[in-house]
């Protein structure tokens, strides 16, 4: 009868205290607390790499082949419903590229706020770690803000992982946004020193922090801000322009930050770069024409392909289309050349010609074309549209964003593509989910 | 109350041993052809003690008074009052008859056994007949119509995809809507597979079941439980009902072998109707001649139209048959061998099924297993032991177009498959041939063992401990070569191992006792269930070569995940079940259950039931007003169940990998916004029932109407991405009704000794309403929840029909419609209630001497959304419902004209104009079978069982609405199969 007595036992054991006992679990093994991440400097210094990781394995996916075929930078030789839209620069709310772009820039503010503000310091984390991540942590929200601002517009602001405020999150005014970017990388420029933190470019120095900070404040109109941004970063002399051949090898000395890739080639130039047949994002017959001839960067940076008889010219800044370990390439972020642009057209927008224009022959000298002798404000301009166009392609949606800040684009784009949508293609629609699961959200006009 | 219980028990050995009487009454308990009944009961009238019978059926029972009757009960036989006199001294031999009647069927309920007739819960059973009548990979799928309640669905038509079930409506939001699977007393995990949480991605047979790896011949039936009186002692898992499924035992006596074979072919039971090449040719020129342009053969021109300038018009493909065009063939194997002493019984089985596929490629799924129960019992049968073994294992090789199913399905009837460089074509974005030869590998092994011990202390007092062990291991490979892909992208494998492990243990104690004219019955258990799974991801690219994609080493980069979690579960549970004078019912329950899923605080809920049941027809007054009711019941039953179906750790704030390596530093990111508070969800139950029998129970008819109110549930909360992630676990602060009406009848409408005919009904009125919602208005749900609507509700445009030019007009809130709509403003129209209006079943069975001819149909009555997603002229095949557009007059129709504007072919998908009537009546299963005596192979039993089954033979539906199937919509799913099969059975 010994066999009734133990199940009885373990029936009442079962009552008493031990009950909540048999309920508890351990943490997953592979999970960690929050709180355990972010007190330590080895692991919150994982936390903060696995941002940078975002832009090559998650942003480079959809942003580089989509914003490129909204302007009139690339052709698209398939029929994707989706990169379609783009195209055609009229996407629907539901479009998935437009909720991927969206979501990702998203992630990346999440995992920054993650950070900002709750690192510990401790015997585990030198108060040093938390100013250096903090400030890289700034960066980075800022770079992603700075993107969504200008596809979609007064974005909202989630500043704190507090899911009961950020879910109900309604647009922010139109002087926060911009406002928010320029306090967070004056914050990081304040907080990074500047030498790289680690091997290489890919972490942000206190340049690369100038040098976004200056774009920003171009975007802005803040000529005077712009070209003392500029003029920190090209007078460091810590960076130099190279030739367009070399523009794009990992740590490059005209580059300022460059996103590592897993396997030393970016995911867009798969798609840019066929194996063999046509390629999917031909070059548009526009941007060929806007190569005057001898330059360089033409030669460098675009390839052609003949197929069936026709020729097909493709993007080629980046030439590995598979895992090269040998010579790998980073996704570059921040270039030199640029911040002589930026330089160049704040100078020539407050009269300072001379100086402008000497800019812009840098970059020229660099490409292996003449010297220009423009003495007129608005053409000095138009060549440093012109400039940005031939320099900056392809990269980071500089075509789209520039046609935009300078009022052009319902002109340009609007008589490149019979589908543009004057002022409605200027932005994207708020995602589908956005709106429906937000109601404080508006959505963009003509969406 | 479960403490007061035990308590109960404890006293009780002591009562058994007071008997001082010498004198006995002996007898033996046989069934109508002489074999022993062990385990009858055997009770004096007046007196509360009960005697079982023996292994050889025979009792003894002390006695009072000189003469008496005696009442002898034995589940599924009739009871029978038998008077004795002390003086006679020869042995009473009791013959019990064998109740065929239905309502005194067994029915198999949580933790227990109990008849129809006793029951105040609602159960509804299958037996194994009605499963071997039809010819079903998975198991579910028999239950199909047959359950009035529950809905079943086949997903996915391929062979190992999932059949889901949902019994009483949607409960839930997003959280779990599976019921409970129990097999043979242990818990059986009925979705830890769904491929994207291994995969992130899924094949195209969707998520892979676990439920596929039970092979079906090893049922002996499946109950399921619906009501709180029937679930609550399942508590925090009994919110979405019960499956209880039971495998075959051995019987003892002579040693049967039992064989069967079986041959079938299957088609896709309804193929999609699309354009032919001449109608989408016509459409689409008529959509450069309404936008007044000309089609060009220009690539770099706005008006390229490749398919009219390019391909060749003449050739033409039905890409709907280039894919699922295949027959599928089928073979299933099985055999098992049964018998064994009074003593011993076994049964051994093994099965092997093979099939193919009616998807193009070399796709095959086969399934083999064995199945053994041992059963023993001491002489003085006090002490059983049965112990079942199942193992099954499954393979299923598909070629994988999962991504672009619906893409290949609706291209270009004059799509080229190659460029004229002699590449793949990939103008649109992809490929079938490319995409065909994606391979996805799945293997699961399943092993299912449990054992029950049982030992009676008293007589009705019986200690039983039930342990189960339960492990599946689903491997899963996926390819993409080079060429299975966009033209350069690089080739890849995903490889994924997942294992889910479980054990349980319950012990039990259960007493029956009869006090006076009531029988009491009393159970107290607890249960400690541990689950851990674990599951590896690696994703492997830029292998060497593509005939290496299944050797991860000769991959050149990696991406890898792995994820474990562990789940503990324990609760306590009583209940009790008093049956009074045969006519009053009364049974409570009482659970407590403890969870891991839940934070510190929020661990352990409460829940319990309370049924009863009045068997009016019992009482003379009826019997008198009443002679032609012959059986009638009414119970009524109330309490509560939960959910614990939500992930593991959702409490906790935790980073983990995420897979991606910065400069040789592995990341870690945050894997969710925890939330500590979040508690468990209830689901107040509430039913009442009628149950009546006319004219000897030839006619059955249940009437039921259930009201489920779920409060607090636990949902994936829908958050916009600005917070990060796109939901986390929380309680939504919503009551949700699910209520509804139940009507089952069968009727045996003749019965000779050569002919009999019976015919079943059932019929499910369903509702479904949001009662309640705190905040709605500032909540992520204020756009997509309405207050008084279904939960399920569909919402979207509403096209109030087309403008002058045949454009679509869609309705604004401020009345006036436009062409343009806003994504912001114009998509919350209720478009639909997204569940069934009434659905239900009807079979006949006819048996003529050795024939018998079952047919079973199964119908729906409902609205859903068609695959209609491109409007007309587009690039793009589209089904033949684009037949009906607007032609230039401004007619009946609500489909635009013909135009390569897309811009408003997006909100013209989302809206009113896509939902359809897809009602239907299938005819789900028609089986005939003819037995023939087999005396020839020596000995009495032999028989041979020669039969055809036909699955889903015809539907009756609207052919023309633009839905590949009514049963699984216009979803990427793959159609459910018709089915031919012929088989033998024979038993020796």
């Amino acid at each position: 009868m010994k066999l009734k007595i133990y199940p009885a036992i373990l029936v009442i054991g079962m009552i008493g205290n031990s009950c909540k006992k048999l309920v508890e679990v351990d943490l997953p093994q592979n999970q960690l607390s929050s709180q355990a991440v972010l007190s330590d400097s080895t692991t919150a210094l994982s936390a903060l790499v696995n941002i940078y990781a975002l832009f090559p394995n998650t942003i480079d996916q959809t942003f580089h082949t989509s914003l490129s075929v909204y302007s009139d930078e690339l052709d698209y030789s398939q029929n994707n419903p989706a990169i379609n839209e783009f195209r055609q620069s009229y996407v629907s709310a539901a479009n998935t590229r437009d909720l991927t772009l969206w979501k990702n820039f998203y992630f990346i503010i999440y995992s920054c706020n993650d950070l900002i503000g709750n690192l510990q310091s401790g015997d585990a984390m030198p108060e040093s770690k938390v100013r250096q991540f903090t400030g890289e942590a700034r960066f980075l929200r800022a770079f992603a803000f700075f993107y969504l601002t200008n596809l979609y517009g007064l974005v909202p602001l989630p500043l704190k992982n507090e899911v009961s405020s950020t879910a109900l999150l309604a647009r922010s005014d139109s002087a926060s946004v911009y406002q928010q970017i320029v306090a967070d990388l004056q914050s990081a420029r304040g907080l990074l020193p500047v030498t790289y933190p680690s091997a290489g470019k890919v972490r942000a120095n206190q340049y690369a922090t100038t040098a976004l900070l200056a774009r920003v404040y171009l975007y802005r109109q803040d000529w005077a801000q712009a070209e003392q941004a500029a003029g920190t970063v090209i007078n460091s002399r810590l960076y130099q322009l190279s030739a367009p051949g070399q523009t794009f090898t990992a740590g490059s000395a005209g580059t300022l930050l460059e996103f590592a890739t897993p396997n030393g080639f970016n995911s867009s130039s798969t798609e840019f770069i066929p194996l063999s047949g046509k390629p999917n994002y031909p070059v548009s017959a526009h941007l060929i024409t806007q190569f005057e001839p001898g330059d360089l960067r033409f030669s460098a940076w675009i390839k052609s392909t003949k197929v069936a008889g026709t020729t097909y010219d493709y993007p080629n800044k980046y030439h590995n289309r598979s895992a090269n370990t040998s010579a790998p390439e980073y996704l570059v972020a921040l270039r030199l050349a640029e911040q002589y642009l930026i330089r160049a057209e704040a100078e020539i927008r407050q009269n300072k010609l001379d100086a402008g224009l000497a800019d812009l022959n840098t970059v020229r000298q660099t490409a292996g074309l003449t010297n220009l002798t423009l003495s007129n404000q608005a053409e000095l301009i138009n060549a440093v549209y012109q400039e940005r166009e031939t320099e900056l392609f392809t990269e980071w949606g500089h075509r789209l964003f520039d046609l935009k800040r300078t009022g052009r684009a319902n002109a340009v784009l609007g008589a490149a593509k019979p589908t543009w949508k004057t002022n409605i293609s200027l932005l994207l629609p708020i995602p589908q989910n956005e709106i429906i699961h937000d109601h404080n959200l508006t959505q963009n006009a003509g969406y | 109350m479960v403490l007061a219980t035990l308590c109960l028990f404890s006293r009780l050995p002591a009562q058994e041993i007071s008997p001082q009487q010498t004198i006995l009454i002996k007898g033996v308990v046989t069934d109508e052809s002489g074999n022993a009944l062990p385990g009858a009961s055997v009770q004096r009238t007046g007196d509360p003690d009960l005697s079982i019978t023996d292994k050889d059926g025979r009792f003894q029972i002390p006695i009072g008074p000189i003469k008496g009757t005696l009442i002898i009960s034995y589940l599924g036989y009739k009871k029978l009052q038998v008077p004795y006199d002390q003086s006679s001294p020869a042995p009473l031999v009791i013959k019990l008859q064998a109740d065929l009647n239905n309502i005194n069927e067994i029915q198999v309920i949580g933790y227990g056994k109990t008849t129809r007739r006793l029951n105040t819960g609602n159960v509804a059973t299958i037996d194994a007949q009605t499963i071997a009548a039809q010819p079903v990979t998975n198991v579910v799928s028999a239950l199909s119509g047959r359950i009035a309640g529950a809905v079943v669905q086949t997903t996915n038509g391929l062979p190992g995809g999932n059949v889901s079930i949902q019994i009483r409506g949607k409960g839930s939001i997003t959280a779990g809507t599976d019921p409970l699977y129990i097999v043979d007393g242990v818990p059986f995990p009925s979705v830890v597979v769904d491929a994207n949480n291994i995969l992130g991605q899924s094949a195209i047979n969707g998520a892979v079941s676990p439920l596929n790896s039970l092979n079906p011949s090893d049922i002996e039936s499946i109950s399921i439980l619906k009501d709180a009186d029937a679930t609550a002692i399942y508590g925090s898992r009994g919110s979405n009902g019960v499956v209880l499924i039971t495998t075959k035992k051995g019987k003892s006596g002579k040693t049967v072998i039992n064989l069967g074979v079986s041959e079938g072919v299957s088609r896709v039971a309804s193929m999609p109707r699309l354009l032919n090449a001449q109608q989408y040719l016509q459409i689409r020129r008529e959509a450069y001649h309404n936008d007044g342009t000309v089609p060009s053969a220009d690539p770099n021109d706005d008006s390229y139209a490749p398919d009219l300038m390019e391909w060749d018009t003449k050739k033409s493909t039905d890409w709907a048959k280039y894919l699922l065009g295949r027959t599928a063939h089928f073979t299933d194997i099985q055999g098992n061998i049964s018998g064994g002493s009074q003593l011993t019984s076994f049964i051994i089985g093994g099965n092997y099924h093979s099939e193919n596929t009616v998807l193009t490629g070399a796709n095959n799924y086969t399934r083999g297993g064995i199945h053994t129960t041992l059963q023993h019992s001491s002489a003085d049968q006090k002490f059983s032991l049965q112990f079942t073994t199942t193992y099954n294992s499954d393979k299923n090789r598909l070629s994988n177009i999962t991504s672009n199913f619906t893409g290949d399905l609706l291209l270009p009837p004059d799509f080229p498959l190659y460029d004229a460089s002699g590449n793949y074509n990939y103008y649109l974005g992809w490929n079938p041939l490319a995409d065909l030869s994606a391979v996805s590998k799945t293997t699961t092994r399943n092993l299912n063992i449990n054992m029950l011990l049982k030992y009676t202390i008293a007589p009705g007092l019986d200690l039983k401990a039930s342990g189960g062990y339960n492990r599946i291991d689903v491997q899963q490979v996926m390819t993409y070569p080079t060429n299975s892909q966009y033209q350069g992208s690089n080739n890849f494998s995903n490889f994924g191992n997942n294992s889910n492990e479980s054990i349980i243990v319950e012990p039990q104690l259960t007493y029956n006792r009869h006090i006076g004219e009531a029988e009491l019955t009393l159970l107290g258990g607890a249960t400690y269930q541990r689950s851990g799974k674990t599951s590896e991801l690696t994703q492997a690219s830029n292998f060497s070569s593509d005939q290496l994609l299944e050797n991860v080493g000769a991959a050149t980069a990696f991406t890898l995940f792995n994820s474990n979690t562990d789940y503990r579960y324990v609760s306590v549970f009583g209940r009790a079940t008093l049956n009074l004078k045969e006519k009053y019912l009364l049974n409570a329950s009482l659970r407590r259950d403890g969870s891991s899923r839940f934070g510190p605080g929020n661990q352990f809920g409460n829940f319990g039931a309370l049924g009863a049941g009045w068997l009016f027809g019992e009482e003379d007054f009826i019997k008198k007003a009443l002679p032609f009711l012959s059986y009638g019941k009414l119970r009524a039953s109330f309490g509560s169940t939960g959910n614990d179906q939500i992930p593991d750790y959702q409490y906790l704030s935790t980073y983990a990998a995420s897979g991606y390596v910065y400069q040789q530093i592995a990341g870690l990111q945050p894997s969710r916004i925890a939330n500590a508070n979040f508690h468990w969800e209830t689901t107040k139950k509430l039913e009442f029932a009628a149950e009546l029998g006319f004219l000897h129970n030839r006619l059955l008819l249940n009437i039921s109407h259930y009201r489920n109110r779920t409060k607090d549930q636990l949902v994936n909360y829908a958050l916009p991405y600005i917070s990060g992630f796109s939901s986390y676990q929380a309680n939504l602060p919503a009551v949700i009704e699910n209520s509804g009406w139940e009507l089952e009848l069968s009727s045996t409408n003749i019965k000779t000794s050569s002919f009999s005919w019976s015919t079943s009904f059932n019929l499910t009125i369903p509702k479904n309403t949001l009662l309640k919602f705190q905040g709605l208005a500032t909540s992520s749900y204020a756009r997509s929840l309405v207050i008084g609507e279904p939960i399920t509700r569909l919402y979207g445009y509403r096209v109030s029909g087309l403008d002058a030019s045949g454009l679509p007009l869609f309705d604004t809130p401020s009345g006036t419609p436009t062409t343009t709509p806003s994504s912001a403003t114009d998509q919350y129209y209720t478009i639909g209630k997204g569940y069934p209006a009434y659905y239900g079943g009807i079979g006949n069975t006819l048996t003529y001497r050795r024939w018998t001819l079952e047919i079973f149909g199964q119908f729906t009555r409902q609205f859903t959304r068609g695959g209609f997603t491109s409007t007309p002229g587009l690039l793009t095949n589209n089904f033949a419902y684009a037949l009906t557009r607007w032609q230039g007059q401004r007619d009946q129709t609500i489909v635009p004209r013909s135009s390569n504007d897309y811009t408003y072919s997006y909100p013209y998908s989302q809206s009113s104009a896509i939902i359809f009537n897809s009602s239907y009546f299938r005819i789900k299963n028609i089986a005939l079978s003819r037995t023939i005596d087999a005396k020839w192979l020596g000995g009495s039993q032999q028989h041979l069982k020669i039969y055809l089954q036909a699955q889903n033979l015809y539907t009756f539906w609207n052919k023309n609405i633009p839905v590949y199937d009514p049963e699984t919509g216009a979803g990427t799913n793959i159609p459910p199969m018709k089915t031919l099969v012929a088989g033998i059975q024979l038993t020796l």
